[in-house]
């Protein structure tokens, strides 16, 4: 059976239609190499998106020309203004990223690190300590300010990291103009609780107006919460559409080359992913 | 927790720091450092082969009373022609290394950048030397136009050059590889070191002894000349720092992540190097190479009031300044009548105290 690939919809440009991240022949070469090529995709704002797919079929890198980390050819337009015509300072108020991993050059405070989200770091008035207290209540690290960064683990880590995103854009939308999180691998070194209150914290920006786009590993988190699913496999877009239209026996097996076997939570209907294995010995 | 308790911890800056926020007490350490370095300069007014009552002396120069006795005008050319000089001259090249090293250290996003360690230094001493020694020919129109600013002009060039190829070796596709950048300016560092000597190997009698003065390092030759050539251009970067503090905090997340949240990092890199390289030339063409001040300074600056620049960078200017205006100070009384180089004296003490600093340290977290 083919892939199935939702057709991209024609894009109108209508007002309530701008707040949409629109994604046209993305191509993006490494040293030399292809590493994606021929992704387009156009996924609205109020929309939690899940990349998903195997190692090193492009997700991350798709995520990266998004946020302009690397350069790329064809389009991407947020809020129907090109990356390439945005500022700096124009796409940190628009949209905020958390990287796989930080690590810092000089040992900053929990505090601290969660400051320079705030736009324009040069003051800090008792407003704005507020939202970064509130921040990291929200990613469950209250009264972890006085701590050095450095001292905490990997998950907490990088709820630190996502608290100091959401100082950064705070508000899902802005005057009627969707504001996008992009998050890459957001849940990786989490445990499970906290994978799950900060699909709930991205879920919940999107349930507010905002866009959110995400890399993603675990299937089943993916399917409990993002809206839509985005397929990667060798640097392509494998399928494009809601979970339980993509997640399907055939087509998720083939996008990570293992029998899957995609099953419904008995009580909402849920898709779940169940890969099929044995504890037979690796292939040599 | 109620906000009002967080926003406004109670029982000031150690527990507005114990909850991460160490701008109260860095503000306060400022301070501090800022009646350090007035008291350093008075003291080493006051200190020297003459006993001269510094202020009453330095006050009725400064109301323009003429001096009445002997004595009077003797310790007044002393003061204001001999140490006044110097200990400007020692502020502002304390300074100038001291914040040179911290925006390096930022922009590289390690603590071992120093110009004087990644050969920053040296290069503008080769663009010093090369004017000494080649400035009587070739280039004399040139140095004859550009009259005092000559030398700085050219330890600045010098610098320039020195840390924009550092930066162009060290980096690939947009990504700085910190190990690569410090071998380079090691080996940049050497190839400057082998240049200079080159250029003390044809030296004349008179030039070898102006050579002599950038390898050691040494405030003696301090007048109002070199504080009006160096002056200008370290003043305009200690002006222009502050505005670079924003991009640095963001800075150490990594470059990606800076971009992320506002920050032009292209453009900070190079306005940083610019001003390094300025500053540091500035420093090098009136007090030859010293040492040690560029790392020590913001190190130690880190450890109390933590990496935030908006504090660190006048913090190091401060700190920087003090601590060369005592090592001057040391270095001139010593061995008086005789005087010690002062890039001995920062090195003899900054040295081991760095390596006191390293083994001190618990984890490899706490640098």
């Amino acid at each position: 059976m083919k892939p199935e690939t939702l057709a991209m919809p024609e894009t109108v440009e209508t007002t309530e239609d701008r707040s949409r991240l629109e994604v046209r022949d993305l191509a993006v070469t490494l040293s030399g190499t292809r590493i994606v090529s021929g992704v387009g995709f156009s996924v609205p704002a109020g929309t939690l998106t899940a990349i998903v797919g195997p190692n090193g079929s492009g997700k991350s890198t798709v995520m990266r020309a998004v946020t302009g980390e690397v350069a790329h050819a064809g389009l991407v337009r947020i809020n129907g203004a090109p990356l390439s015509a945005l500022t700096p300072a124009e796409l940190a108020a628009l949209r905020g990223v958390l990287p796989q991993h930080t690590s810092l050059s000089f040992p900053l405070s929990v505090m601290e690190v969660v400051r320079l989200g705030l736009l324009s770091p040069a003051g800090s008035g008792p407003g704005r300590d507020a939202r970064v207290h509130a921040a990291l209540r929200r990613v469950d690290l209250a009264g972890f300010e006085g701590r050095a960064y450095q001292s905490l683990s990997g998950g907490e880590q990088q709820r630190v990291q996502l608290a100091r995103v959401l100082c950064q854009v705070w508000e899902p939308s802005c005057e009627g103009t969707a504001r996008w999180l992009f998050l890459d691998e957001p849940v990786s070194s989490l445990d499970i609780r906290h994978q799950i209150l900060i699909m709930r914290i991205a879920a919940d920006f999107a349930a507010r107006g905002g866009g959110v786009v995400a890399v993603m590993h675990d299937l089943n988190l993916t399917a409990m919460f993002a809206d839509r699913l985005l397929v990667m496999k060798s640097g392509r877009l494998l399928a494009d559409g809601p979970p339980d239209a993509v997640l399907r026996d055939e087509l998720i097996s083939e996008a990570f080359d293992h029998p899957l076997r995609v099953g419904a939570l008995p009580a909402r209907g849920m898709p779940f992913v169940l890969p099929q294995a044995t504890r037979e010995a690796p292939p040599v | 927790m109620s906000e009002t308790v967080l926003e406004r911890p109670a029982g000031g800056w150690r527990a507005a720091a114990r909850a991460g926020d160490r701008g109260p007490m860095a503000r306060a350490v400022i301070a501090a450092l800022a009646v350090a370095l007035a008291g350093t300069a008075l003291f080493s007014l006051a200190t020297g082969a003459l006993d001269i009552p510094v202020l009453s002396a330095l006050g009725s120069w400064v109301e323009g009373r003429d001096a009445l006795t002997a004595t009077d005008l003797r310790d007044r050319i002393v003061l204001t022609e001999v140490r006044l000089p110097r200990v400007l001259l020692g502020a502002l090249v304390g300074a100038a290394l001291a914040v040179s090293g911290a925006v390096m250290q930022g922009i590289f996003r390690n603590p071992l950048a120093d110009p004087g360690i990644v050969g920053v230094s040296a290069g503008a001493g080769l663009a010093a030397a090369g004017l000494i020694v080649l400035g009587g020919g070739a280039l004399a129109p040139v140095v004859a136009l550009a009259g005092i600013y000559a030398l700085p002009v050219a330890a600045f060039f010098g610098g320039l050059v020195t840390t924009f190829a550092l930066y162009r070796i060290g980096t690939r596709g947009g990504m700085t590889s910190i190990p690569t950048m410090l071998l380079a300016g090691i080996a940049l560092g050497a190839l400057a070191g082998a240049l200079t000597g080159l250029l003390v190997y044809v030296a004349d009698d008179r030039q070898l002894r102006d050579l002599t003065f950038w390898g050691l390092g040494s405030l003696a030759g301090a007048n109002w000349d070199k504080i009006l050539a160096a002056g200008p251009v370290i003043a305009l970067v200690l002006a222009a720092v502050p505005f670079l503090a924003g991009g640095l905090n963001a800075l150490v997340l990594g470059e990606a992540a800076a971009s992320h949240i506002g920050v032009r990092v292209q453009r900070l890199k190079t306005v940083a190097i610019v001003a390094v390289a300025a500053a540091t030339g500035a420093a090098v063409a009136v007090s030859g190479g010293i040492g040690f001040v560029g790392i020590v300074v913001p190190h130690l600056l880190r450890l109390t009031i933590g990496p935030d620049h908006r504090y660190l960078l006048p913090a190091c200017a401060l700190l920087g300044a003090s601590l060369l205006i005592l090592a001057d100070t040391v270095s001139r009384t010593i061995v008086a009548p005789a005087e010690l180089p002062i890039g001995i004296v920062t090195a003899l003490a900054g040295a081991p105290f760095f390596l006191w600093i390293l083994l001190r340290r618990k984890g490899l977290t706490s640098l």
